[in-house]
This record gives C-alpha cells, structure tokens and sequence, in this order.
C-alpha cells in the first residue's frame, strides 16, 4: 500500500457523516481506479459501499424547510405537555390552543388533562376574565349544554374540577344532569358558590348525584341552610374520601339540623362567616363530629371552637389560623394540643384582660404569627419549642409602643416569654431602647427581620449595640481568639434584614452603612454574619409556610 | 473518572461520569459500555454542549422526589436557568427534543411503565421541562392567531374545521 492511498483512507474514515459525502464518494472513486493492489482495491469498495449507504440515508432524511418553525419537529407527547403547563400552570382555558392548526388541535383534543376544570354559571352574568389580568377563570366556563357535553367528552375519564354557581333560578336540568349525575363520580374538587335557589335545591335532591371520589370543597357566598343541607346530604352520603373543606357563609355554619356525620375524614377546615354576620358560629356538635382535624382555619368566629369541650376534639390539629374571633377557651384546651406546631393569629377578637400572662400553653408550637393592633395577647402564651416568631400589625405609637414591649419582654419574663430559638420578624414603632431590650432577652436569634414605616425610625442605636467589636489588641490579632470571640447583644445572629417602606435617601445611607458596620465588627468571630439586608419598599412574606392551606 | 460521548456529528466530549449520569439514559449505557465511546446518533454537538452545560451547573443539586406527573408544578424558572434557556427558537426546540431522546423527561416514563431509577428519571426531567415550561411562558396569553405567527404555524384547517372553531370561539368568548 503506498503512503498516499492509505493517508487517504485514514482521512476518509475519521471524516465520518460530518464529511461532505458526495465529494467523498468521488474521490474514492478516483482512487479505485488509480490503484492496483487488490486487497487495497476490496477494503476501498468496502469503504464506498458504506459512504454510497450513508449517502442514501440523507437524501431519504427530511430537509428542514426553513419557512417551517422548528416546533414542528416536537412530536404530539411534548406538546401535549407544554398544553399542560400552559392550563395548569397559568390557569389558561385551552380554547386557543385548540385553534391554532390540525396539529395543534389533535394534540389539544386528545389531552384529557387540559379540560377537566369546568365552570358552570346558572343565571350570571359574564365575567370579566380578560388574558392578563389578575382575575383567573374558574374554568372552562359552559354556558350550554352543547358546550358542556363537548368539553366533558374531551375531559376522557380524567378526575374533574368543577366550579359550580348558582345566583337564580334558572336552572339547566339537563346540563346538571350530565355534570353531577353522569359524571359526579369523577368529581376530585367542588367549588360551590351559591346563593338561595329553589329550584336548585329541589332538582339537586331529586338527581341524588354520588360525588364518591370528591377530596375537596370550597362553598362560597352560602345564603342558606337548606341549599347547603342538601348538598351536604350527598356528600354525607357519597363522599367518603373528602378531606378538605372550605365554607364562607353568611349565617350561622351548621346548626343541628345539618348532618354531618360522614365528614368525620375531612383533615383541613376553614370556616369564614362574613363580618357582622349575626350569630356567626358553629354548634358544639359540629366540632365533636370532625375529630381528625390537622387544619384549621377560622375567621369572624365571635364563639369560636374552643368553648366547646369535646374530649377528642383537635388531638391531631398541627397547624391553627384564626382571623377577626375569639380564642375563648383556648386556655382550657391548650394542653390537649398536643400535636399544634403553627399558629397563625389576625386581629385577635377579645378584650385583651381576658387571658392571664402564659395561660395558654403550646408546648409543641415551631411557627407563631400575630398580626394584631396590640401585641400584648403574646404575653398569654408559653411556647417552649418556639422556633420562628413574626410580629405584626401595632398601632402602638410612642410611649405605647414601648411599653407595649416592655410588657411581653422584660427580665421577670426572661424564660417565660415567647423567644424564638431561630428567626424574629417584627414590626414595632418602639424606640431602639427599647428594641435593645428585647434584643438582650433574645440571646439564641439566628435571623433577624425588623420592619420600619419609614427609615428614620430605624433606631441606630440598635444597630451600635449589635456592632460591638472584640477589644484589646493583641488579643484581636489572635485568630483562636476572635473565632472564639461572641458578640453581646444577638451573639447567634447570621441574617440581618432592616425592611422600611419608605425612606429619605440621607436617612436609608445612614442606616445602611450602620447596617455594614455590623457585619465588620463580626467578621472573622465567632458571631460572623452570612447576609445583610437594607430594604426600602413593600412588604414582607409570611416565615409560617404551613399556612399557605387548603387550595380547592 | 470520565466517559466519552459521541454526537451525531461525530465530535467527541470527555464528560465527568457525575455529570454524564445526570442524564438517564446515559446511565443506563454506562453500565454496558464498558471503555468505549457512548454514541448519541440523535443529538448534535451544540445541543449536547448545551445539555451538558445544565448537567454541570446542576451536578450537586439534590434528587427531588418522584413526579408521577399528578402533582402540580410551576412554571417559574431560576434565574441561571432562565438564562440557560435564553435560546433562539431552534435550539429551544432542539434542547427539548434532546431532553426527550435522552429520557430527561418523567412523563415519558409514566407513559411507557419503565421500571428504573424513578428517583433519577425525576432529577433528569428538569432539563426538558425548562424548555417546556419556557415554550408555555411564550404562549401565555396568546390567541390562536399570535400563536401562528409567534411560531410561523400555518391555519390548515378545512372549512368544516373552521366552522366548528368558530362555535368554540364564541365559547370561549363566555368565559
């Protein structure tokens, strides 16, 4: 074999699909006939019968057009799940997608997943719902049967979610047929807003539909017990996997005459009357029927749950929220709540002599949220396992504002007072004398969050105080020694956020290099700091994630 | 140690093999393998680069937990990802089709019942599903017409088709 020819094939090998093929092909070609070693000549056609081989195979490949877009080349299963993406995710109907070419449409109509959230409007007007805005649709609204029987087909056999609204009279027998008759078994969640109708009640008995797969409800703007008592007729009835129920009402939730007895399984509870509802409230036998509760949510409850003494009720509840109601009774059962990890407490509805300092006592409460006018209601509570703490809302100014801390933090309830071994979020118009204080009660912080209305109220005293440096000069050009070394005031802290809604730029510069000054004079110790924040704007998120419930 | 991976445009890349094995089915080839280059006819060397670049950056991140794809997901992407994805339209698809071919999406899976490492096939899915969620952001909000011309799709409905749209159209007006 001379070194030209096998120079030549070596090339030709490694060239492989990227080599131009034809060119190849030729080029071969030539260096058959110029050769006169056999064996050469039959490793050659070899090589060419594979280059003729490769050559076939991409001609037969499709040439990429490039007037044609690229997501042509997606086959229908991914498609299929960027449609799915689009409805779930961004709360899009699929309608356009449906329309966009005989592709797209395939794909769209043979996505079941895609048409299983379902709204149905008896006697209302058509929404606002606009692309963009804010206010997400229900569903897919159907507004006739036609419409109704079209998306039920493409839902396939896919579990449902349905959004019911009831607001006349005029009601589709027909269509309510199909949704709750023929397809109430695939019901997986009910959103049910309804005011009084007749004729609803009357048809809803009569269908006696089975929704024996529904886990969740939601009823909103409930008018009346009697359209409620049925529908809790079937759920009672039919439902025996429901676990989450959501009820805002505008009368009295659930007197006797409402049976309840098969919703002994629902685990996640909000109740919400309407403020200045008359009588807004439930029955004693209404607690003691849901024994397995683990969440709980109630607003403008002015009884509340607590009064009523079952002994079984909430042993399993871990997360607690209560808004605008009464805790009475809360001292009394606090020590059967051997489960609760979170609370959540808004605009406490009490006066606030009505409970003793550390009456109540959580022993296992981690997450502790106050939004409330005044502060003092913490200085009823003991929590020993307290973790995060968020504090806000005051409207204690001035001399108030200290006291009000002074109250709930002092040395005589050193131990006693709800200190939070990990992170403190709060927001007081207390001078930083005060604050300090506090701070010196608060030796095991990690995460320090304080919210300000503008930033000239940030204390920098405060900030000082947590700026102190190790002293003594020799002993601060000792490694062992500053790593060993701990601040006085918040030695533990890792994470410092200052959040002011407003601020004068000389006052937010003065308080941001305070604010630097802190994480210097611990760096290197055994106090160093991770993050420093100075935040000028709106608003702070919630610390307690177990409150983010009960999503119908 | 390493691995060798060959495109379909016959360039090698001598990849980590911690990296490597975020990709599923390069997982499965490893293993029988051995020393030789794992071959990948379906994928090009810019669109591997790409792959490879995701793997790298997320090669310590922790496996999450199994999707069996009933659960709800976000369509919000970080913020490295989003500039990873920061692609023209042919590479996006390109990423996509990739992700797919090398089992980097968990549906696939659900679908066809493989039994395997459900734990991995889930960590592998991000990769596709960034490209997924970023073609549903572009389309968020979109009518059926912006849809066309975002990504030059012709209207090759027949008239009968047409008329039919027109009728959903008006439902969907009622919304």
């Amino acid at each position: 074999m001379d070194t030209e020819t096998s120079f030549a094939i070596v090339s030709l090998s490694r060239a492989g699909e990227g080599a131009k093929i034809s060119g190849d092909i030729q080029e071969l070609l030539d260096l058959i006939e110029r050769t006169n070693d056999r064996n050469l000549k039959r490793e050659l056609e070899i090589l060419l019968n594979d280059l003729l081989s490769k050559n076939e195979q991409q001609a037969a490949r499709p040439r990429r057009d490039p007037s044609q877009s690229p997501i042509r080349s997606i086959p229908p299963e991914i498609l299929s799940y960027i449609m799915k993406f689009h409805v779930d995710d961004h709360l899009h109907l699929p309608w356009a997608l449906a329309c966009v070419s005989r592709s797209w449409r395939s794909t769209a109509l043979s996505s079941p997943r895609l048409w299983r959230r379902i709204h149905i409007a008896f006697g209302q007007d058509k929404p606002t719902y606009r692309p963009g805005n804010t206010i997400f649709p229900k569903g897919i609204r159907c507004g006739s049967l036609e419409c109704l029987e079209v998306v039920v087909t493409r839902s396939g056999v896919v579990p449902l979610h349905i959004s019911i609204d009831v607001l006349s009279e005029e009601i589709n027998k027909d269509m309510l047929h199909l949704i709750s008759v023929q397809n109430g078994h695939r019901w997986q969640t009910l959103h049910w807003s309804a005011s009084y109708s007749a004729t609803f009640t009357a048809l809803w008995t009569e269908l006696q539909p089975r929704l024996s797969n529904l886990e969740a409800v939601r009823f909103s703007l409930i008018q009346d017990s009697r359209l409620l008592g049925a529908v809790f007729a079937t759920l009672q009835r039919t439902s025996l996997n429901l676990h989450t129920l959501q009820l805002d009402a505008r009368f009295r939730i659930f007197d006797d005459s409402i049976n309840i007895g098969n919703l002994r399984g629902v685990r996640h509870l909000e109740l919400n009357t309407l403020p200045g509802v008359m009588g807004g409230g439930t029955s004693q036998s209404f607690w003691s029927r849901i024994p397995q509760l683990e969440t709980l949510a109630f607003a403008n409850q002015s009884e509340g749950p607590f009064i009523y003494g079952s002994p079984h009720g909430f042993e399993r509840l871990s997360s607690l929220a209560a808004k605008g109601s009464s805790l009475r009774g809360l001292d009394q059962r606090a020590s059967s709540l051997k489960t609760l990890t979170h609370v959540c407490l808004e605009g406490i509805l009490v006066d606030p002599t009505e409970f003793s300092p550390f009456s109540i006592s959580l022993a296992k409460v981690t997450h502790f949220t106050l939004i409330n006018r005044s502060y003092r209601p913490l200085a009823w509570f003991r929590l020993p396992s307290l973790s995060y703490l968020e504090v806000y809302g005051s409207q204690a100014d001035g001399k108030e504002a200290n006291i009000e801390l002074d109250t709930i933090w002092n040395p005589q309830t050193y131990g006693r007072a709800p200190t939070p071994s990990d992170s403190l979020r709060l927001e007081s118009r207390a001078n930083d004398v005060h604050l300090l204080a506090m701070m010196r009660l608060m030796n095991s912080v990690k995460n320090l969050q304080l919210h300000y209305d503008t930033a000239s109220r940030v204390g920098l005293k405060l900030l000082t105080s947590l700026a102190v440096r190790p002293r003594g000069k020799a002993k601060t050009s000792d490694p062992d020694f500053l790593k060993k070394w701990k601040a006085p005031i918040c030695p533990e802290l890792k994470t410092l956020v200052i959040v002011c809604k407003q601020g004068a730029r000389s006052d937010c510069d003065t308080r941001r290099e305070a604010l630097v000054d802190v994480g210097n004079a611990r760096k290197g110790t055994g106090s160093h700091m991770k993050f420093l924040l100075f935040h000028i704007g709106e608003k702070h998120s919630s610390l307690n994630p177990a409150m983010d419930l009960l999503p119908v | 140690m390493s691995i060798t991976i060959v495109t379909s445009d016959n360039e090698q890349f001598c990849v980590e093999k911690l990296v490597a094995q975020r990709i599923a089915l390069i997982e499965d080839m490893v293993e029988n393998a051995g020393d030789r280059p794992i071959p990948l006819p379906n994928v090009t060397a810019s669109v591997l680069r790409k792959i490879l670049e995701y793997c790298e950056h997320h090669k310590n991140d922790p496996l999450p937990p199994y999707d069996d794809g009933s659960r709800s997901r976000t369509t919000h992407i970080s913020e490295w990802d989003q500039k990873f994805i920061t692609v023209d339209q042919e590479m996006l698809f390109e990423i996509i089709l990739a992700a797919n071919y090398l089992e980097m999406k968990p549906l696939l899976y659900v679908r066809l019942n493989v039994p395997r490492v459900q734990c991995l096939t889930a960590c592998n899915a991000v990769a596709g599903d960034i490209g997924c969620k970023t073609v549903a952001n572009m389309i968020k909000g979109k009518s059926p017409e912006e849809i066309r011309k975002l990504f030059n799709i012709v209207n090759n409905f027949t008239p009968e088709e047409e008329a039919q749209i027109r009728k959903e159209a008006e439902w969907a007006e009622d919304r």
